[in-house]
């Protein structure tokens, strides 16, 4: 009761404020329209036909997915939109990124496809080469690529010794790439626009700072006395941070319904065909922007301090996870593992590549253990001197 | 009655004694003022009552009800005016008393009855439908205090409510604190103004670095008043000898004189004016002009603690 309450007047209030119109609706959409425009004659599927990326490999491994590496490439859905070319050396990849005639770089370490069978860390390098639509496109199809070798290993669930190595390895693991029961399967390929990629970003920041506006919310009805007002009141503490928070959720639930709603309508963007999941993910991600929000309310105690912290977490996780411009690589790209920026926006690739459910499902599994991990850390300091201006 | 007792309460902040062991007891139906000068551990009391902060040690009591054990239960008997207007600007007069109306678990007719009840008592009721923002200080103040007593409290605890506001909007707030007192409200009014609490106030205490220096009505207070009624006579010729036989009497403590006037301290209140009389008389001295300064709170409680109450 007291909840609903806290949130009918809560949104009463937000329904008045014009920071919350202009912040929160009218920013996205005018950022939304400004993008499709820009990109909608240049970079639409269907508008533009798209031409092959050049994709150089250099592999000091010779194992079993190196060798699902060339099927795939070779494969009709994605030989369309990449060229393969194998490098004899790494000197080799690099003149060719250098001359600007390769669009990716890849290059496999020599244990590659033992470490993936033993179930160990693997990895591979990218180097982005030029043509920003053309690199993204790659980057795309080759992150398909290592999702659903992941995917099968993940189904397969056996981890071998390194002395069953690869014999016992060619005989389970998927030499073609679309049939049989536990291996992996190759959907009808897909790949994602300019407008598509942005729109996930916009959609990802704009939740984010919807975080930050309950954030300022928070800390101006603490320095208005208000929030100690509350606490004399026979309501709890938590009920009053949860119908704020409510209030809040339901705001960015329609600025992205106005984002995923205006972008689908009037540019065309794809977003999958399970909007359930769509739905949950946004879900997840305010609850993520939310929690932050309430936590760095807990540290910072002005209202200036708290929208600089916030707003350089939103653009640092923004940066990192290719929002601006697609990530070089390195440990920019390892740091980009940690932001929740890159988790949220991978569902919604996986969703518009329309990948299949196990790895929907893992990707909105780390978004939730991300989420409530932030919301217990978050609800473990408080205290009712939260309430009170200092 | 005691409808609010403290008990040996203690309350420290990082080791520094802010509420030193204060006992004291508030009787239902009384409005009882709290004054103290910047630090004295009024507000920091206030707070440890309304449950806003907990107590180190000693038991607080609100209507029966321990603040520790019964939070919630204490919540709902009492009523804060918090020294700081705290309102929600976007949101009109009417919804500002409903939303805490509701918080209080009011609703249906029963809300809106007591929130034009509330209004109403705040002098705000043809303005229900504006919002604060076009409010004077003394308006939102007024709405500050309306938001407090929607659910009729039995005890209403007010932090300073006249802070910084016009004279009218004052007498109306005081006049409100009476009204309320008369319906059987019990009241604990802190301020900074002495002239205030003596005007409404049945009992007052005055705190000081943390305890409770002084408590009683008004007139016992005035009775502490040792020595502070000052006699100040202007004649002539005032000389040696007149001084000589006025610091002779007992009951003056102290005779300072000027070039046409003498001010004699005394040290009772059960004191006499024809003596100083007769002594004039007896040396001739021409009395132009006498001023008996009778005690008040504020020279008491400048006695007690050293310092203005508004220091």
């Amino acid at each position: 009761m007291a909840i609903m309450t806290i949130f009918i007047y809560e949104m009463k209030r937000l329904s008045r404020s014009w920071m919350t119109l202009l912040f929160a609706i009218i920013a996205p959409v005018v950022l939304i329209v400004l993008l499709g425009l820009a990109l909608k004659d240049a970079f639409a599927i269907g508008d533009r036909e798209l031409r092959q990326a050049e994709v150089v490999i250099y592999s000091e491994d010779d194992g079993i997915y190196f060798d699902a590496l060339r099927q795939y490439l070779e494969s009709g859905d994605v030989r369309p939109y990449i060229l393969p070319v194998y490098a004899e050396s790494l000197s080799h990849l690099e003149e060719r990124l250098r001359i600007g005639e390769a669009h990716l770089g890849i290059v496999i370490p020599g244990d590659f496809s033992l470490a993936v069978l033993k179930g160990e860390q693997a990895e591979w390098t990218l180097y982005p080469g030029t043509g920003l639509d053309k690199n993204i496109i790659a980057q795309g199809l080759i992150q398909v690529f290592l999702e659903r070798i992941n995917f099968a290993e993940h189904k397969t669930g056996q981890r071998p010794s390194e002395a069953e190595g690869q014999l016992a390895a060619r005989e389970r693991v998927p030499v073609s790439l679309d049939s049989g029961e536990g291996q992996v399967r190759l959907d009808k390929l897909e790949t994602f626009s300019m407008i598509q990629y942005f729109s996930v970003h916009v959609l990802i920041m704009s939740i984010f700072y919807s975080g930050l506006m309950l954030a300022v919310n928070l800390l101006y009805d603490r320095e208005n006395h208000l929030l100690e007002r509350l606490k004399v009141l026979p309501v709890k503490p938590f009920q009053v941070v949860l119908g704020k928070m409510l209030a809040f959720l339901v705001l960015s639930g329609l600025q992205s319904a106005i984002v995923i709603g205006l972008s689908a309508s009037v540019f065309d963007v794809d977003w999958g065909d399970r909007p359930f999941v769509l739905a949950l993910t946004c879900l997840l991600t305010m609850l993520i922007a939310m929690s932050l929000a309430f936590l760095v309310t807990l540290i910072v105690k002005s209202v200036g301090g708290v929208a600089a912290i916030f707003n350089t977490i939103v653009l640092i996780s923004t940066f990192a996870a290719g929002s601006f411009y697609p990530s070089p690589g390195g440990w920019l790209e390892k740091f980009a593992k940690f932001t929740l920026n890159e988790w949220a926006s991978s569902v919604m690739f996986s969703l518009m590549l329309r990948s299949g459910d196990a790895i929907v499902w893992k990707q909105t599994g780390v978004l939730f253990a991300a989420g409530a991990l932030i919301l217990l850390i978050a609800f473990s300091r408080f205290r009712s001197s939260f309430f009170r201006k200092e | 009655m005691s409808i609010i007792e403290l008990k040996q309460v203690l309350k420290k902040y990082d080791g520094k004694t802010v509420v030193d062991h204060l006992t004291l007891h508030i009787d239902r139906g009384e409005i009882f003022g709290l004054v103290g000068p910047n630090g004295a551990g009024k507000s920091t009391t206030i707070k440890m009552i309304s449950t806003l902060i907990p107590q180190d040690d000693g038991v607080i009591r609100v209507g029966q009800l321990d603040v520790k054990k019964d939070p919630l239960g204490v919540k709902k008997k009492i009523g804060v005016v918090p020294q700081e207007i705290a309102i929600f600007e976007s949101l009109t007069a009417y919804e500002n008393v409903a939303f805490f109306g509701k918080l209080y678990g009011l609703k249906g007719s029963e809300l809106k009855r007591r929130v034009d009840e509330a209004l109403e008592f705040a002098g705000l009721l043809d303005r229900k439908h504006a919002k604060p923002k076009t409010f004077s200080g003394g308006m939102k103040r007024r709405l500050n205090i309306a938001c407090s007593i929607i659910h009729q409290p039995e005890v209403i605890i007010m932090d300073e409510p006249t802070v910084g506001i016009d004279p009218q909007s004052r007498n109306h707030i005081l006049e409100s604190v009476k009204k309320l007192n008369k319906q059987g409200t019990t009241v604990i009014y802190t301020s900074h103004y002495m002239e205030e609490v003596s005007a409404i106030c049945n009992r007052i205490g005055i705190m000081d670095h943390g305890r409770l220096i002084a408590v009683g009505t008004q007139e016992e207070l005035r009775e502490r008043m040792v020595g502070q009624q000052k006699v100040i006579i202007r004649a002539s010729p005032i000389t040696p000898a007149l001084i000589d036989d006025l610091r002779k009497h007992p009951k003056v403590k102290q005779v300072t004189t000027g070039e046409l006037t003498i001010e004699l301290l005394i040290s009772s209140s059960q004191f006499y004016l024809q003596d100083i009389l007769f002594i004039l008389s007896e040396h001739q001295a021409y009395i132009h002009s006498m001023t008996v300064e009778e005690p008040d709170l504020e020279k008491l409680f400048l006695s007690l603690t050293g310092k203005s109450l508004r220091d």
